[in-house]
């Protein structure tokens, strides 16, 4: 089922302006910062919103249909211009799946799942028959590895554990569209890991190729949305990647792509990447914009090419400003992770700056620059054999081997 | 019920977001005990000294020896009747038209929210005699809606056990829609929406996620409506007036022998001893049932 959404909505001084398409099939990760309008997409989307205009379309079936000068509210109700149509949630067969896992409270784990077996229905009006709900509610379980704990209240149940009931509670009703908001952000790293994995089963598995169907219809390979703001969830479970900031998607395309090669310095921060514009000076070289010449190796695009360099922040190697007047520190310096030596002489390309703030970082030591966009990592090991420290003046210089030069967007 | 299957059911109560903040408080507060100033249970005692102390002296005060015989006595037994049919009567109506009322407040906009919510429960700061005066004119034989009911359908409601009824359902209703709309918006509609997206469709919703969810505040709401529907008095007098066997209710009657209209005063303290305990049997037995979840 191919899902097609584009969408406006307005909040106060807060704008979605969005359009998203995703294959049968395919898995889309929307990654954005909190506040980015990710789940407001989703929420048109699932119906639970209807958007000042757009449209939501599964495989041509129009879900929401708001047409362009409309001040809709939010409910639905006609317009004077066009028509109007906006399916209730009930009956788009679309499944959501949030942070919370939402569990029934007053239902058991079987339950729970149970549910949308048998509210749901292809045949609108009627769910399934309870036996055969149930049979088919253990099974999704089964698949989930919580069979035996189907007796158990939600709130006898692990945050782990209740996602995954929750996975199974919405995938059992094999939805169109599979729409997943930070699924795994209320978990802690480890259950976080396990559901992760757990989607991605499921995922691979295009949800219900065991199964025939509700209704004795050929189960169809959903369209998938998953909302994060986690790069890992991106890389473990989506097809294609969409990166979404202030109500705006603003890169989209294959997951290495987009992450590996930054459009701006919002999605570059976003990936924990620094990404910084400039021009092809020679085949070894990219000159700046702020005039700043960067060595770089490789494939690298024609002379005068408008290029983007990416580069992670351990590509950055720091060194004491004084270090090559300095003996005691060039005795004590060792090489860096980058491999290069943090004693040797100014090379005509590296640059000077004032170390600003030290914070942990990803693999290490995260350290920002005064005034420079520009992020290093180093071990501790690393900053305490430089005795770097907030304020101090260093030499900062990249591994070219680590720059990533790609056609500017 | 097992104690293993009774735990889980205090469990699953817990999940609901209303009762788990505060069965989580309570059990603090009684497990440390230690949280409160000292000073506060002064004032703390007075307000229980308040509350208990007239039921203290109304049993000292009481003549045993004739308290069997007032309370067997054909007149209490019909008051008594009459008290639990009329205000279960009048808890049913209110649960009917109550928890509809209060899902509208509860889902509405917050201004029109305020003003539904500030209009149910007027009822609450009027005197219940006012109520029953309002009522009388609205439905009495020359008022808004009773004149037509009379002249069209021949139906008059004043000084009947209906109207009894009615007056019980006007002072009571608030108690249960506040109780019930507090339980809505603690439960909010997130869950609701999970189950929409589940396919389930606005009825299977009600019936099945938002009504066990807000189980606890209707079994509070029941609770006080019904408290509220047998205690009541003013409203009753007025409008239903003061018959034997049709509007004499319990408190009308214990009022009725305390004037000394042909029984002693002992015989209303009596009355009012019986109508204390019926209370208070009735509030243990809503307070110890629980709904059975859903199989």
């Amino acid at each position: 089922m191919t899902l097609d959404a584009t969408m406006l909505v307005n909040r106060g001084a807060f704008t979605l302006d969005a359009s998203v398409t995703v294959a049968p099939g395919e898995t889309l990760a929307l990654l954005g910062p909190n506040g980015s309008g990710k789940s407001t997409l989703l929420a048109v989307i699932a119906g639970l919103l209807t958007p000042e205009r757009g449209t939501v379309s599964v495989d041509g079936r129009v879900l929401t249909e708001v047409p362009q000068l409309g001040g809709a509210q939010s409910g639905g109700g006609r317009q004077g211009g066009g028509r109007m149509t906006v399916v209730p949630a009930h009956r788009r067969r679309i499944g959501l799946l949030g942070q919370d896992p939402l569990l029934f409270p007053h239902l058991s784990a079987l339950e729970n799942v149970t549910f949308g077996l048998r509210s749901h229905g292809r045949l609108r009006s009627h769910g399934m028959k309870a036996a055969e709900a149930r049979e088919r509610a253990s099974e999704w379980l089964a698949a989930v590895g919580m069979s035996e704990f189907a007796a158990r209240k939600p709130a006898e149940l692990s945050g782990g554990q209740q996602q995954r009931v929750a996975i199974a509670r919405v995938l059992a009703t094999e939805p169109d569209v599979l729409l997943f908001d930070e699924p795994m952000a209320a978990l802690d790293v480890q259950n976080a890991s396990l559901v992760r994995t757990l989607l991605r089963e499921c995922l691979a598995a295009r949800v219900s190729t065991t199964h025939t169907g509700i209704d004795g219809r050929p189960p169809i390979a959903p369209a998938t949305i998953v909302v994060t703001h986690d790069v890992v969830d991106a890389m473990v479970l989506a097809d294609r990647v969409a990166i979404m900031d202030a109500g705006r998607i603003i890169d989209s395309g294959a997951v290495a792509r987009v992450l590996g090669e930054p459009v701006n310095q919002f999605a570059a921060t976003l990936v924990g990447l620094n990404v910084l514009h400039g021009i092809v000076e020679s085949s070894q070289l990219v000159r700046l914009a702020d005039g700043r010449g960067l060595p770089v190796e490789g494939v690298v695009p024609e002379v005068g090419a408008e290029v983007s360099i990416a580069f992670p922040p351990s590509a950055v190697t720091l060194r004491r400003e004084s270090s090559g007047s300095d003996p005691a520190a060039a005795a004590t310096a060792r090489p860096t992770a980058s491999g290069s030596t943090a004693s040797a002489p100014l090379q005509p390309h590296d640059w000077l700056a004032t170390v600003e703030l030290l914070e942990p970082g990803l693999k290490g030591i995260r350290v920002t620059l005064h005034g420079d966009t520009v992020v290093a990592e180093a071990s501790p090991a690393d900053l305490l054999a430089h005795d770097i420290a907030p304020g101090d003046p260093v030499v900062a210089s990249v591994d070219p081997a680590q720059i990533t030069v790609y056609p500017r967007r | 019920m097992s104690a293993s299957s009774r735990s889980a059911q205090n469990t699953d109560d817990a999940a609901t977001r209303s009762t788990a903040s505060r069965s989580a408080a309570s059990r603090t507060t009684t497990a440390a005990g230690s949280g409160i100033p000292r000073l506060l249970y002064l004032p703390a005692a007075l307000g229980f000294a308040l509350l208990i102390l007239p039921l203290v002296g109304l049993f000292l005060r009481a003549d045993w020896p004739s308290v069997p015989a007032a309370i067997v006595s054909a007149e209490a037994q019909s008051a008594l009747w009459l008290s639990l049919q009329t205000a279960l009567a009048a808890t049913v109506l209110c649960l009917i038209v109550g928890i509809p009322l209060a899902l509208v407040i509860a889902r509405s906009g917050n201004r029109l929210a305020g003003l539904l919510r500030a209009l149910t429960t007027l009822p609450l700061v009027m005197p219940p005699l006012v109520g029953g005066i309002a009522l009388l004119y609205l439905l009495g034989r020359n008022g808004l809606v009773g004149s037509v009911l009379e002249l069209w359908f021949g139906i008059r409601i004043p000084f009947t056990t209906g109207a009894v009824v009615i007056a019980q359902s006007f002072v009571a209703l608030p108690f249960l829609v506040i109780s019930v709309e507090g339980a809505l918006r603690t439960a909010g509609t997130r869950y609701e929406a999970v189950a929409a997206t589940l396919g389930a469709g606005r009825w299977t919703v009600f019936r099945r996620v938002t009504l066990p969810l807000i189980m606890p505040g209707v079994i509070a709401g029941t609770v006080l409506c019904f408290a509220r529907a047998l205690g009541e008095f003013g409203a009753t007098a007025l409008f239903a007036g003061n018959a034997a066997g049709t509007t004499r209710t319990m408190p009308l009657a214990i009022y009725t022998a305390f004037n000394g209209a042909g029984v002693s005063q002992d015989s209303a303290i009596a009355l009012s001893l019986l109508l204390v305990v019926v209370g208070i049997v009735i509030l243990l037995l809503l307070r110890s049932w629980r709904p059975t979840p859903e199989r």
